[in-house]
């Protein structure tokens, strides 16, 4: 879908819990299969995705200026706190948005905060609101033991859409998106178990490369560039090799990727994966650059995004004192016991 | 007008698994009765104090659990303030004898905490702060915050808290009812496990069963004590909105009021039952009665100035640390302990403090011999 | 108060966006070492007296986090009971010393 409005991001915020474990605690001093991630966040024993969202959301909001009426807000997870109740009302009530709101929560694995993003577009698109909240956020559990332990991780992100005004003009815009999905079983919990399973080497090349290669393909060719007319790209981070593999496969470089590769510290945030390698690109991107974005979801879908940066975010950027590199930063380590003291309480 | 109390009675204090709320209200209540050789049917009305019946013993309208043992059911009455429950049921009594309402009137309070876990108790006399703008609070949390900020201001140490605990628990030894009748050291105290940072095991009253029940009479009657001054003070329910953490003004208030009405001065008082639910409890007492200034109440305690041969007698039944503190009896406790004390000719004119919550509340009551 | 209540959280999170951002200073903390039931898996956990400038308020402290007087903390939305599996999650405010910015 082209977006011919000019619309998109027009603030943004992330949120990464304080805590780190690192590859080597997860492993007990007995190797590391960390697949490229050297440590993951956690969230502490009283957060959870509610609150991971709140704080991405409030950074997002702080920084705007241009006070509208945020008329939409989808959050992605695969963690939401309840079965039945949605993160959403949790959030908009934490945050003061009008009550005149359309809300609901996703789930599509690591792709829900992605989806909640091309939603709020759309909403956009069609005119429906004038502002739009898309939230990606997860406390990922994975089983003792299961090579996941060393990826799942705690992390959120915020976008604030919107149109471009004098009020609230417009960070980047989002150019164009289009998804794919097939019924794919890689990855899936059932709803009374506490872990998910997954299909081993099946999660590689049916799952994410074929949907990520097919959903970035389809983009590339409707607006109709190459890679080299792109100076970015982030693909989601189950770990550190997957999207360096996907994106030589695609025709883009390591440069072009390593800003948004911050997966080896931070981890596997799922539905805030592609998000914060969104952000940590946007942290850094000049004027007019322009960003390729595939998320990747099991089950199985991805969600492909072009996005061109203005030049009023690096203006905007000097006045911001906390990116998503200051987050890392101030993260203290942990070790097993207490990691799992905090995972124990985690929905 | 006065206020004579005519008979007295406490029960054992400690874990009495043998008996229930009522049982212990009963036992009480008889028991002042026949100390004041009176029929039961002179009692004309009854007040009753406890904090948490409902929640400790799933039983509340305690007023006609304990009419209903007079075969001739006086109007009775339950009022609540926390660990206050005591001094503000006696101070209803004495209104409505002051008023005319009544001449002989029955004040009895009882608590059974012990057939509660530790982590549900903790969280019922957490309902004494304000669950709402306190949420998370403990009991000893709030008083913890009140050690540090004393400690920080008038340099309060860790051993002169610990002093406190060590001199009610010799004075426990002298006591029959008292929960604890063990001598503990300074050293045992500063290691006891944290409870609330600064505060100790051994810094905390105990949780405990027991009754106190005393009966108070406007008619004439000769050799008992009498309550010669009364005072009641309040004070923000939270701490936030407290003026001062080093002071409890509704203590103070509460003495004001005591000694202007009995024309009594602090220096006057020769024993006082103070509000010992924590050790810092103790200090920010005796210095808000006026026994000793503001800061000074550390050295005071660690330097023996508060037990006997001192400049005055501080919980000389053990206080709430060593003779344990059943909520609602507590305060009725005091008092029925010092008339005994002034029977027996140890003391004459004496004082008791019950304090409600983190201090918001606050009783005090001055008693003396009817001879002075 | 029971947070977990569905009208007390209900008037209760009517308050959180009074608090949410706000910054202040420690006034005096302690650590509550024995809690009661609902909050036995934070212990331990701080209970924070702050001064707001226009007011004070006390909040528990986030996680095991440690408060000293003088600390510059931020309040912060976070769950302030761990509830039994079935009933509501209780959020509420708690303050950190981990300040975040824009």
């Amino acid at each position: 879908m082209i977006f011919d409005k000019k619309i998109g991001v027009v603030s943004y915020g992330a949120y990464l819990p304080k805590f780190t474990v690192s590859a080597e605690e997860i492993g007990h001093g007995e190797g590391t299969n960390g697949l490229g991630v050297m440590q993951k966040t956690v969230a502490d024993l009283d957060e959870d995705t509610t609150t991971l969202a709140v704080e991405a959301s409030q950074q997002a909001l702080a920084r705007l200026s241009g006070k509208e009426k945020v008329g939409c807000l989808f959050v992605g997870s695969e963690s939401h706190v309840y079965a039945v109740k949605p993160t959403g009302t949790m959030v908009a009530q934490a945050l003061g948005l009008s009550e005149n709101i359309s809300v609901a929560d996703l789930q599509f694995a690591c792709k829900a905060g992605t989806q909640a993003l091309q939603i709020g577009l759309t909403y956009l698109q069609s005119g429906a609101v004038t502002q739009a909240l898309a939230i990606g956020a997860d406390t990922a559990q994975a089983r003792p033991k299961d090579a996941l332990e060393y990826t799942a991780a705690a992390g959120g992100a915020a976008f604030v859409l919107g149109q471009e005004s004098p009020q609230t003009p417009l960070l980047a815009r989002v150019l164009a998106s289009t998804s794919v999905a097939t019924d794919t079983p890689d990855f899936w919990r059932r709803s009374k178990q506490a872990y998910p399973e997954h299909g081993g080497r099946f999660t590689g090349d049916p799952a994410y490369f074929a949907h990520v290669i097919k959903a970035t393909q389809l983009l590339l060719a409707e607006v109709k560039l190459t890679p080299n007319d792109i100076q970015y790209c982030a693909f989601h981070t189950p770990n550190a090799k997957f999207p360096q593999r996907v994106a030589k496969k695609l025709g883009f470089s390591k440069k072009q990727l390593e800003i948004g590769l911050v997966v080896s510290q931070i981890g596997n945030t799922y539905a805030g994966a592609s998000l914060l390698a969104l952000i940590a690109v946007l942290d850094q991107a000049k004027a007019h650059e322009k960003i390729l974005v595939t998320s990747y979801g099991s089950g199985a879908g991805a969600d492909s995004f072009l996005l061109e940066v203005t030049d009023q975010l690096p203006k905007l950027r000097q006045s911001w004192n906390y990116f998503l590199e200051n987050q890392l930063a101030r993260c203290e380590p942990t070790n097993y016991r207490a990691y799992r003291a905090m995972m124990e309480l985690k929905e | 007008m006065t206020i004579t109390i005519a008979g007295n009675y406490i029960t054992r204090f400690g874990e009495l698994w043998d008996q229930g709320l009522t049982d212990l209200l009963i036992e009480a209540s008889l028991g002042a009765v026949k100390n004041a050789n009176l029929e039961s049917s002179q009692i004309e009305a009854v007040f009753v104090a406890n904090m948490a019946g409902g929640n400790f013993n799933d039983q509340r309208h305690l007023n006609a659990a304990v009419s209903q043992v007079f075969f001739h059911h006086p109007p009775a009455m339950r009022i609540e303030g926390a660990c206050a429950s005591g001094g503000l049921a006696l101070l209803a009594a004495e209104h409505a004898l002051l008023a005319g309402q009544y001449q002989t009137v029955l004040v009895v309070g009882a608590e059974k905490m012990l057939d509660v876990t530790t982590s549900v108790a903790t969280k019922i006399l957490a309902t004494a702060a304000d669950t709402t703008e306190e949420y998370g609070s403990t009991f000893p949390g709030l008083y913890a915050m009140l050690a540090r900020a004393h400690m920080s201001e008038h340099g309060t140490t860790r051993d002169q808290l610990s002093s406190v605990a060590v001199k009610n628990h010799l004075h426990g030894l002298t006591n029959p009812y008292a929960q604890y009748k063990t001598k503990i050291s300074v050293e045992q105290v500063n290691q006891s496990p944290l409870v609330s940072d600064p505060l100790r095991l051994l810094d905390c009253s105990p949780l405990t069963d027991g009754a106190a029940a005393v009966v108070l009479t406007i008619k004439r009657v000769v050799k008992k004590p009498i309550i010669i001054g009364f005072g009641h003070g309040q004070d923000s329910l939270t701490l936030a909105g407290r003026k001062k953490l080093t002071t409890l003004s509704a203590t103070v208030n509460a003495a004001k009021q005591a000694y202007q009405r009995s024309t009594i001065t602090p220096t006057q008082v020769q024993v006082a039952e103070v509000h010992d639910c924590f050790t810092i409890a103790e200090i920010l007492a005796i210095e808000d009665l006026g026994f000793f200034k503001l800061g000074a109440g550390g050295k005071a305690s660690q330097t023996g100035k508060t037990t006997h041969g001192g400049k005055i007698v501080i919980n000389p039944s053990g206080g709430l640390k060593a003779s344990g503190h059943p909520i609602g009896a507590t305060g009725i406790k005091q008092v029925a302990y010092l008339a005994q004390q002034i029977e027996k000719s140890a003391f004459n004119v004496c004082l008791a403090h019950n304090v409600g919550g983190s201090g918001a509340t606050a009783v005090v009551h001055v008693l003396k011999g009817s001879k002075s | 108060m029971n947070p977990t209540n569905p009208a007390a959280y209900w008037r209760l999170n009517k308050t959180w966006q009074k608090w949410l951002g706000k910054r202040g200073t420690v006034i005096v903390a302690t650590t509550i070492r024995v809690p009661a039931e609902e909050q036995s898996a934070f212990a331990p956990y701080d209970f924070v007296l702050i001064d707001f400038g226009k007011e004070k308020h006390s909040f528990m402290g986030v996680g095991h986090e440690s408060f000293q007087p003088g600390d510059q903390v931020r309040c912060v939305l976070r769950k302030l009971a761990q509830p039994s599996s079935a009933a509501i999650i209780p959020y509420g405010i708690k303050v950190t010393k981990d300040l975040c910015q824009v």
